[in-house]
């Protein structure tokens, strides 16, 4: 028997896109090569967002005993980019599914290893 | 001879590549890793590839220069350009850094740990615009006493101030504790003198953290916590200010607010603020200066909502004042003048004409001669130390454009950078603003960039506008770095006129554990077998959709024609079947979505695409463990399709000097660091290196958002495996054959056709009679 859905989170947002939906099917530009629309690129928005993931507590050094010295000046944040979805060959941007957010990076805003 | 040819490219570049560079001696090759070949054995086999006559151009580099010199491009020139990067200690984790200008020079404190405190050390880098590298032991430490634990510049000269920092274990708790002290060095790393700092309390919640002395030999410093518990709460943040004397001058509550000070034109130092609102959003900045004569401080700028963003709402805003009246700012894009609002006035110097891949300012110091010294941070956050000077005389540049759809600009930027960084007699110029039909006019014209991602122009139907990239990929061993099946994705009747660069898979899952392999004519049974289905497989739900996905993979593997002969099977039995099928399942236009439609048994398949790989985690979250990825149908059983993202070429009238241009460029796109790089942005898919693809399958982690048209976007969060991708991209990466289409006319034939029977224009049989007629003119024409 197949395992159907792996995560709760997943189930919920996959139902979201169930059915059918209308939508033109023919691509307009002759370097598509079987007339359809190939969804495939990903057209940044210039929007995006950061969700903070809190302080970074990190080891400075050692002090003269030996002990670990922290330093907490770090924020760690997740860093995504919204895009939408663009047809590769005649640029049309697909209205059937929204934007869609990216992971771009986890950034430390001090530079420490 | 061919061989060492190839293994040039692929090795050598990524050794150097992405490193910063500088003149040659001044220990580049130390940074390098991994198993490139010696320098010697590469200049001998360079010098070979002249021999092998005009196409081998593609396979020989382009000479680099003696020693670095920076393009003319900008107003300003970089005289130097050197990476600030500690000494690299295997296995070491933590351990703080913090940089700093002299008037010469750049430097950095680097604390490296060590297993213990015995082992540890304090390392300081420099790097002078001479060009000279140092690393130095700091010497005044004793074991591990007399520690550095922060350093800053002192504007107009080559000293550093630097914070000591001393435990001292007393009964009485108001004496315990850290005591801290600045200590200047001088150009040989000898203490100058030493300022206590006996006001600032010793549990380290105000322990000083940037700092910086003014011309008047003024102490500034901002505040943080520095100390032995693990504390995440947020610090009190101080601005302060110490008289050369040593007495605490004055002290600015900013908790919370983030700072940086900057050195102005005069060698005053100024603080630099940007408060956020709750939710973290930065709502303006401020630049400051304080009056020690009077301890108040006065605005000298002030920017939000109205003034450019990158002034005030960006997290790596900075600026300084060059003049009274004149704002020194940098952004994303490069360095400027502006007046007082935040309007640019002159660009001083912009980093995409230098490849430099710009993540953030460190520092800029204006020097009295009119030069600015700085520190920046590359893409990969490591330091930079640039030293640049007004342009003197505009040196000529050979400037070879690079035609992009905007949307791969970022896939090729960084590999572009890099070139234009090591090459400055030449500059690719990436070009994103092409109007299609515009663009193949210039290039039958023999005009035009010379370099076209063919996304923009498409490949194989303009061949005779490529010009064949015979060279490139001579010999044999490239096969051990790059993965075969996807270099020949570039190839048109046999010969490389494109280069791919990445890759993705192709193919179909169905709901059941059987049927494991199908044919076309088993999988028109399997369908017509099916009674619960509503439609045949996700995307565009037409016939002609269906067929072109399922009964056709090129001329030579279709359920419809015998391209040998010049014969169709509209008039069959099989066709008729087909037909049905089709109008059954695909009647209605519409749009069907992947997933639940076909788990729920409506629809009969879906195809999927495998672009990075954790969409194999996605589809095992979507489909199961042990789903059927059973393959599309094709006249010899099931298959798995490969095709490239559209292949790089060079126009078929380049000269030379740019086919010279086209290969080196070519090989640094394909270097390992070039396609890491490149990795980094989404429309960039499976790697056609073969370590950068094991890369790829490495960084699937709790982060990763696997997303792709047609399918919802998750974050993976604990649910990923990647042994599991792995396995299932391998496999089926040795199975995968390359995905071909019919030729454009005969796709359109098909097309027109099938649409008038589905609007019911036209009825069975005239349908086939018209597609035989039309279909098989266009065999014998073409054959
Ligand atoms: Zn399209
Ligand atoms: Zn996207
Ligand atoms: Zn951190």
């Amino acid at each position: 028997m197949m395992k159907r859905i792996g995560a709760l989170g997943f189930a919920v947002v996959l139902l979201i896109y169930s059915g059918f939906v209308s939508w033109a099917a023919v691509c307009g530009s002759s370097n598509s090569p079987d007339g359809a629309h190939d969804f495939s690129v990903c057209k940044r928005a210039d929007a995006g967002y950061s969700v903070d993931k809190g302080t970074c507590v990190y080891i400075y050094g050692w002090d003269q005993n030996g002990n670990p010295i922290y330093k907490n000046d770090c924020r760690i944040s997740d860093r995504y980019q919204w895009c939408n979805y663009i047809c590769k060959y005649c640029n049309q941007v697909n209205d059937t599914q929204g934007a869609h957010p990216h992971y771009v990076k986890t950034v430390h805003s001090v530079n420490h290893n | 001879m061919k061989r060492t040819i190839f293994l040039l490219f692929l090795f050598i570049f990524p050794a150097a590549l992405f490193q910063g560079c500088g003149n040659k001696d001044a220990g580049n090759q130390e940074n390098i890793v991994g198993d490139q070949i010696s320098y010697g054995e590469n200049v001998e086999s360079s010098e070979e590839g002249t021999a092998f006559g005009e196409h081998m151009l593609f396979g020989e580099l382009l000479p680099e220069e003696e020693s670095w010199r920076d393009n003319t491009l900008d107003d300003y020139t970089a005289v130097m350009h050197l990476p600030l990067i500690p000494r690299q200690e295997e296995g070491e984790q933590g351990g703080g850094m913090q940089y700093a200008l002299g008037s010469t020079c750049g430097v950095l404190l680097k604390k490296h740990l060590g297993a213990s405190v015995k082992e540890a050390w304090d390392e300081l880098k420099m790097v002078t615009g001479q060009g000279e590298e140092d690393s130095v032991r700091l010497a005044f430490r004793q074991d591990d006493h007399n520690q550095a634990w922060g350093i800053g510049s002192m504007v107009g000269s080559d000293h550093f101030m630097m914070l000591g920092r001393e435990y001292v274990a007393s009964e009485n708790e108001k004496e315990g504790g850290a005591k801290y002290y600045f200590f200047e060095i001088d150009e040989a790393q000898q203490v100058v003198r030493t300022t206590p700092l006996d006001f600032l309390p010793g549990d380290g919640r105000e322990t000083p953290d940037r700092i910086m002395t003014d011309q008047s030999g003024n102490i500034h410093f901002t505040t943080g916590y520095l100390g032995g518990a693990p504390v995440s709460d947020q610090a009190e943040n101080y601005y302060e200010l110490v008289s050369p004397e040593g007495a605490l001058v004055a002290k600015f509550d900013y908790t919370g607010v983030t700072m940086r000070l900057v050195s102005l034109y005069d060698g005053r130092v100024a603080l630099w603020s940007q408060p956020a609102d709750a939710e973290g959003r930065n709502i303006c900045s401020r630049l400051e200066c304080m009056d020690p004569a009077t301890g108040e401080m006065e605005l000298l700028a002030e920017f939000g909502e109205n003034a450019p963003k990158a002034l005030w709402e960006a997290d790596n805003c900075y600026y300084t004042l060059w003049d009274e009246n004149t704002l020194l700012y940098a952004d994303n894009a490069g360095l400027h003048f502006a007046d007082l609002s935040g309007n640019i006035t002159e660009d001083v110097y912009i980093w995409g004409n230098h490849g430099i891949l710009f993540s953030e300012m460190v520092e800029i110091q204006i020097r009295e001669d009119g030069g600015i010294n700085l520190i920046y941070l590359d893409y990969s956050k490591s330091g930079n130390f640039l030293c640049l000077e007004p342009t003197q005389e505009k040196k000529e540049i050979q400037r070879i454009v690079f035609a992009v759809p905007p949307a791969m600009r970022n896939v090729y930027y960084p590999s572009v950078a890099e070139f234009n960084k090591r090459y400055p007699a030449y500059h690719i110029e990436l070009k994103t603003d092409y109007d299609k039909t515009a663009l193949l006019t210039e290039l039958t014209a023999g005009r035009g960039p010379v370099l076209v991602d063919t996304m923009l122009t498409g490949f194989e139907s303009h061949k005779r506008l490529w010009m064949p990239l015979e060279g490139l990929f001579a010999g044999e061993s490239w096969e051990d770095i790059l993965i075969p099946r996807a270099m020949e994705l570039g190839e048109i009747d046999g010969t490389l006129y494109g280069v791919v660069s990445c890759f993705g898979l192709k193919t179909v899952v169905i709901p059941k554990e059987e049927p494991t392999d199908w044919d076309y004519k088993t999988f028109l049974d399997t369908i017509e077998a099916d009674s619960s289905i509503e439609a045949i497989c996700n995307g565009d739900n037409s016939v002609w959709f269906f067929m072109a996905s399922f009964l056709i993979h090129g001329l030579e593997d279709n359920y419809l024609l015998d391209n040998g002969s010049g014969t169709t099977y509209f008039d069959s039995t099989e066709f008729r079947r087909a037909l049905r099928l089709g109008r059954t399942y695909c009647a209605e236009t519409g749009y069907v979505e992947a997933g639940t439609p076909m788990l729920e048994g409506k629809v009969f398949c879906n195809i999927i695409n495998v672009t990075r790989p954790e969409l194999i985690d996605l589809y095992r979250l979507c489909y199961g463990e042990n789903a059927n990825y059973i393959g599309f149908p094709s006249g010899d059983g099931s298959a798995h399709y490969i095709y490239g993202q559209d292949p790089l070429v060079v126009r078929s009238t380049a000269t030379e000097e740019e086919k010279r241009v086209a290969g080196t460029f070519f090989r640094m796109l394909l270097s390992k660091d070039g396609q890491m790089e490149s990795t980094k942005d989404s429309n960039f898919w499976l790697s056609v290196r073969k370590d950068v693809l094991e890369e790829q399958i490495n960084q699937v982690n709790e982060n990763s958002m696997p997303g792709t048209y047609g399918f919802a976007f998750i974050t993976l969060g604990d649910d990923y495996d990647r042994e599991y991708d792995a396995r299932f991209l391998y496999d089926m990466l040795e199975k995968a054959r390359p995905l071909k289409y019919f030729p454009r006319e005969l796709n359109v034939i098909l097309m027109e056709e099938l649409e008038a029977y589905a609007a019911g224009t036209i009825t069975e049989d005239l349908l086939i009679q018209r597609l035989t007629g039309r279909v098989e003119l266009y065999l014998a024409e073409q054959n």
